[in-house]
């Protein structure tokens, strides 16, 4: 019968559909986005979402539950105007958290690790995550890391050489940390994960990763044909 | 270097599919040909040479012949085969079903899809208790699932999509799943289009499917398929959970209405282009 239900408010059969936006309206709590004036249609849609999705435990339903900027982004398939642009990259700055030593680059063989691994946060593990290994950004699913690097994923710009006349200025910090911990912030809607403002890589990481790319004998920045052997310990900076 | 293997392909298979699933009009290879000699550049369709060489000895042949056994089988507490489902296209009747669902369905007034379907038949006529293995395990090239699903789902192929869009029901269904579709969630702020919606493009070395071009999109939804990476013949509601596990966001129920959404609004996508039963991929 609830599946019928869920049908019903699918269908947007006119009864059904005031019925079910009277119900909203009156209850006050529309549960997912409330006060981002979702549509009629919306509010049915993201009844069937919950739905469809009710086995997940507590803290992966409110996961479920769009932001407002997931929100925004998916209306216009990614391709903001102006003016939401203008706006989401206001909100999605002010939402980015900087460490209270400030940003100092850091370990980048561990940066290495974090950008190549894809360990971590999927949902419905039989084993849940080991909480003595950290979330790997899993960078390389989407991004050509290394000149050397014959396996990067392409769905964004390849990273080979990105620290090459960028440097290790606290500029250049700056950006790549700002990029991670929240893409929307440089690029609104954005297809990168905001790292940093879901708590999915911690600043550390994010600062580890940011000397992977930046620091000049990182093998991000060596060139050197693909495929060729490993590069070899990365040294730190003087 | 994939031209040449691919100009020479046909004649090699024009000596001989499958003695096995001989309902096959059409061998699946010579489907997924036609379709690259339409976007003969795809780089989603040319990705792995092997895997085209190899969809001749596809092992999903062989599920499709374990499903044409269980399909006839008298089974369940009622001791009865299938044969008196109806798809679609009337009981038993197979033929080209599959390329037309999802669709509603008066006797539950549902829009199923095929695996929705198969539950609702297995239950209703043969009898099976919702929670009896041979309904409740829906993955895995050895479930009653994968088997029957790989043999109904044979039927159609070489047939292009076309599900049907006359029940208000089946396009709320269809608009539903292309929200879905859209729809960033989740703690990496994922969702279809992320991955499925420019040509070429790579999650490390795998070439993904555009949903925006129906070649491409035919071969990304032709479930059941064979995944080599897996070992196991695997649906279109396991491709839908594969998805959103990697998402990092939490798996759709299975069956659920928003799993169906999304498989009508992808099989609308790829309407008109030949499906490719059984399939075989990375």
């Amino acid at each position: 019968m609830s599946r019928v239900c869920v049908a019903e408010r699918c269908m947007g059969l006119l009864p059904a559909l005031l019925v079910g936006v009277l119900l909203l309206a009156l209850s006050g709590a529309s549960g997912p986005a409330r006060g981002q004036g979702l549509s009629a249609l919306e509010r049915q849609m993201e009844a069937v979402v919950r739905d469809s999705w009710g086995d997940a435990p507590g803290v992966e339903a409110r996961r479920l539950v769009q932001d407002d900027t997931q929100l925004e982004c998916s209306r216009v398939r990614n391709e903001p105007g102006d003016a939401l642009r203008e706006r989401i990259q206001k909100r999605e700055l002010a939402r980015i958290s900087y460490p209270e030593g400030g940003l100092v680059l850091g370990d980048p063989v561990a940066g290495e690790r974090y950008a190549k691994d894809g360990y971590g946060g999927r949902v419905g593990r039989l084993r849940p995550d080991d909480p003595a290994r950290p979330r790997g950004g899993n960078c390389q699913a989407c991004h050509v890391l290394e000149p050397r690097d014959g396996i990067g994923g392409t769905l964004g710009p390849s990273l080979a050489g990105f620290g090459i006349g960028l440097g290790t200025r606290p500029v250049a910090v700056r950006y790549v940390y700002d990029r991670i911990y929240n893409s929307h912030a440089v690029n609104p809607c954005s297809e990168m994960p905001r790292f940093g403002y879901h708590g999915f890589l911690t600043r550390q990481q994010i600062l580890d990763i940011a000397a992977y790319l930046l620091m000049p004998d990182s093998p991000v920045n060596r060139i050197e044909p693909p495929g060729s052997e490993p590069a070899g310990t990365v040294r730190p900076l003087p | 270097m994939i031209r040449p293997m691919l100009l020479a392909l046909p004649l090699a298979l024009a000596v001989g599919v499958t003695a096995h699933a001989d309902h096959l009009k059409e061998n699946p290879v010579d489907v997924l040909m036609r379709v690259i000699e339409e976007v003969p550049d795809s780089p989603y369709l040319l990705q792995s040479e092997q895997n085209l060489m190899m969809m001749e000895d596809n092992p999903n042949l062989w599920t499709v012949e374990d499903g044409k056994d269980l399909f006839y089988a008298a089974r369940g507490p009622n001791n009865v085969s299938l044969e008196t489902c109806d798809f679609g296209k009337g009981p038993g009747e197979l033929e080209g079903a599959y390329a037309e669902m999802p669709r509603y369905f008066e006797d539950t007034g549902r829009v199923m899809d095929l695996e929705a379907r198969l539950v609702h038949c297995m239950m209703e006529i043969q009898g099976f208790a919702a929670d009896d293995p041979a309904v409740r395990q829906r993955h895995g090239s050895g479930s009653d699932h994968m088997k029957l699903q790989s043999y109904i789902a044979s039927w159609s192929n070489g047939i292009p999509w076309n599900p049907p869009m006359d029940h208000p029901l089946e396009r709320a269904m269809r608009d539903a799943g292309e929200y879905i579709f859209y729809r960033r969630a989740g703690s990496l702020d994922m969702s279809c289009q992320t991955c499925h919606y420019e040509t070429g493009k790579r999650i490390r070395a795998s070439v993904l499917p555009n949903s925006r071009v129906p070649q491409e999109w035919t071969k990304a939804i032709s479930w059941p398929a064979f995944r080599v990476g897996h070992d196991h013949s695997r649906s279109s509601q396991h491709r839908i959970r594969g998805c959103y596990w990697q998402m990092r966001q939490a798996g759709p129920v299975a069956g659920s209405d928003g799993t169906i959404a999304l498989i009508s609004f992808w099989t609308d996508l790829a309407r008109g282009q030949p499906a490719i039963l059984p399939d075989m991929k990375r």
